[in-house]
């Protein structure tokens, strides 16, 4: 009989020591869930002014929202074999552009006045692939395993050659990832991004660039895996996919100082939105398989491992949004920004810059219900 | 009713049918109703189905069972199982149920009437890394007919208490007790 009860508490702690990862109970967890919207979305593209019109893109297709609108307008409809994957918003234009997966990779400049899409012929061989980014460049690919590439702005794809960065990450490197930092706000501002190569291998090879706006900076390459960025002055802080927060200084890109580890894991392109209250830089992330989100705390103008703090969080704003698969987020002012979700549609957010980083109320001012956000 | 009744008094007028060292196995398929949460902490019930209450669905349970009679009237065994519940925002929460179990026949022969009580442990598992073995305790009710000597089929409910006493002081507050009701058709065999 004591052998039984022995083994018996063995399997019982065996089993319970699954949950450490866990920091809400499973039944409160299921109590406050709530169902998913069918509104899938996938980016929000960028808005043409305070108080004005919105763009965002989800899996049926491109939207305009005005402020006053009741409901959004589908502009660009995804259809089979002609799906929008990404969008852009050319404020000083006020145009849009977008890709399909139409003949494997098509690019449109589409006119809110006109309300007409046309094709923008992306360059012939050795181009065999291109991505958008946000703030409307392009990225091209160059032939495979070639390992070459291209930044160049959507007006001078024709002569991407002379007009466009060189980038030459080396033979069979290709797309690992691009991030554009969440707090982006509007693409004449906005006009960085870090984008991330991958040759397979075992472990696999990594080559990082920041893209300032003007030319290409080659960067640490032992980051691993890289979920997000983001840029604070003159910093860049680094997200990896393993949870760590790196900060690199520009014009010393190749060091990167490690400040904090976190025990969970995130997506590529992970939320990872930058709030300043004067003395602190956090980190609001949303971590993976996790039912809380976490944010970084980080000294501001001395960021070191030893002051670098990770809090857990799960009321005020995180009651909301833990368990609503953030794809995109948009910022609207220092403290106030849209986040669009997966699951649960589109939420304002006005957090407490000097609160941020606590488990309670306090960190928030506002959140909208979802999908009754302003812009 | 009326044939109810009549299979009741068939049963109630038999000699006691089991001796000691009678055994029964049984296979249980049915469903199971969350039907309520208490949080300890603020002293919250949350009472049905879905969105603000207990966040579950209807689910789907399915165990194995066996008893050994210590008397004519009183048998114990173990049962375990695996149960599902969808949560509503499309989670999975499972359980999978290994308890000992009394059961008192005070009819028993063409019908059995099974009253039983079980204790033991229950591992849960939820989405987002939350998972957790705790105790686990049951009340049910059954009816089974045996058509023939050996073979019986029967329905059973009751209630099922799940306690969820985690052991990080970070989730003491959502220390709670769940309540779940399973309604089950049973295949049994004894000998």
């Amino acid at each position: 009989m004591k052998k039984i009860l022995i083994i018996m508490t063995t399997i019982t702690l065996l089993f319970t020591a699954c949950n450490a990862d866990a920091t809400s109970g499973l039944f409160r967890t299921a109590a406050e869930a709530r169902e998913a919207l069918t509104i899938k979305y996938m980016q929000v593209v960028g808005r043409k002014g305070a108080n004005d019109t919105l763009y965002f893109l989800t899996r049926e297709g491109l939207f305009v929202k005005d402020t006053n609108a009741k409901a959004a307008e589908l502009i660009v409809t995804s259809k089979e074999d002609n799906r929008v994957q990404s969008a852009a918003y050319l404020n000083d234009k006020i145009k849009l552009l977008y890709k399909t997966d139409k003949n494997d990779g098509s690019l449109f400049e589409y006119d809110p006045v006109t309300k007409a899409s046309t094709p923008l012929p992306i360059p012939a061989a050795p181009v065999t692939d291109f991505r958008l980014m946000p703030n409307g460049k392009i990225v091209l690919k160059g032939a495979a395993n070639s390992g070459e590439f291209w930044i160049v702005a959507n007006d001078k794809l024709g002569s991407y050659n002379a007009d466009g960065i060189k980038v030459t990450a080396g033979e069979g490197f290709d797309f690992y990832g691009l991030f554009t930092p969440s707090n982006y706000e509007k693409s004449d501002a906005n006009k960085g991004f870090l984008f991330s190569f991958v040759k397979s291998g075992s472990p696999n090879e990594y080559k990082n660039y920041y893209y300032d706006g003007a030319g290409v900076n080659e960067m640490n390459n032992t980051l691993g895996s890289i979920s997000n960025f983001s840029v604070i002055g003159t910093d860049l802080y680094i997200l990896t996919v393993e949870g760590a927060l790196y900060h690199l200084k520009t014009g010393a890109l190749n060091v990167a100082a490690k400040l904090k580890d976190n025990t969970v894991g995130y997506e590529r392109n992970a939320f990872f939105y930058p709030i300043d209250d004067g003395a602190n830089l956090h980190f609001i992330t949303n971590p993976s398989s996790s039912d809380s989100m976490s944010v970084f705390s980080v000294v501001k103008g001395d960021p070191k491992a030893d002051t670098t703090t990770v809090s857990t969080i799960k009321n005020g704003y995180a009651a909301v949004l833990k368990d609503t698969f953030i794809v995109s987020s948009l910022q609207l002012d220092g403290e106030t920004f849209l986040v669009a979700t997966q699951k649960h549609g589109m939420y304002s957010v006005q957090v407490d810059k000097a609160n941020v980083n606590k488990n309670d109320g306090t960190n928030v001012q506002a959140i909208s219900k979802a999908e009754e956000y302003e812009f | 009713m009326l044939l109810l009744i009549l299979v009741l008094s068939v049963g109630l007028s038999a000699e006691p049918f089991y001796d000691k060292g009678s055994q029964t196995f049984s296979f249980t398929l049915g469903t199971t109703v969350p039907t309520f949460v208490h949080f300890f902490s603020t002293n919250e019930t949350r009472v049905g189905l879905g969105v603000d209450n207990t966040g579950m669905k209807i689910g789907g349970y399915g165990a194995i069972s066996y008893q050994a009679f210590t008397s004519p009237y009183s048998a114990i065994g173990g049962e375990i199982g695996y149960n599902f519940n969808y949560v509503v925002d499309g989670n999975l929460y499972t359980a999978v149920p290994f308890f000992f179990k009394y059961s008192y026949l005070p009819v028993q022969g063409t019908i059995d009437l099974p009253i039983s009580v079980g204790l033991g442990f229950v591992y849960n598992s939820g989405g987002a890394n939350t998972s957790i073995m705790t105790l686990y305790s049951n009340i049910e009710l059954g009816l089974t007919y045996f058509p023939g000597e050996h073979w019986g089929f029967g329905v059973r409910t009751g209630l099922w208490l799940i306690p969820e006493l985690n052991y990080r002081k970070e989730l003491f507050g959502d220390n709670a007790l769940a309540g779940f009701v399973p309604i089950t058709l049973s295949v049994s065999y004894r000998q």
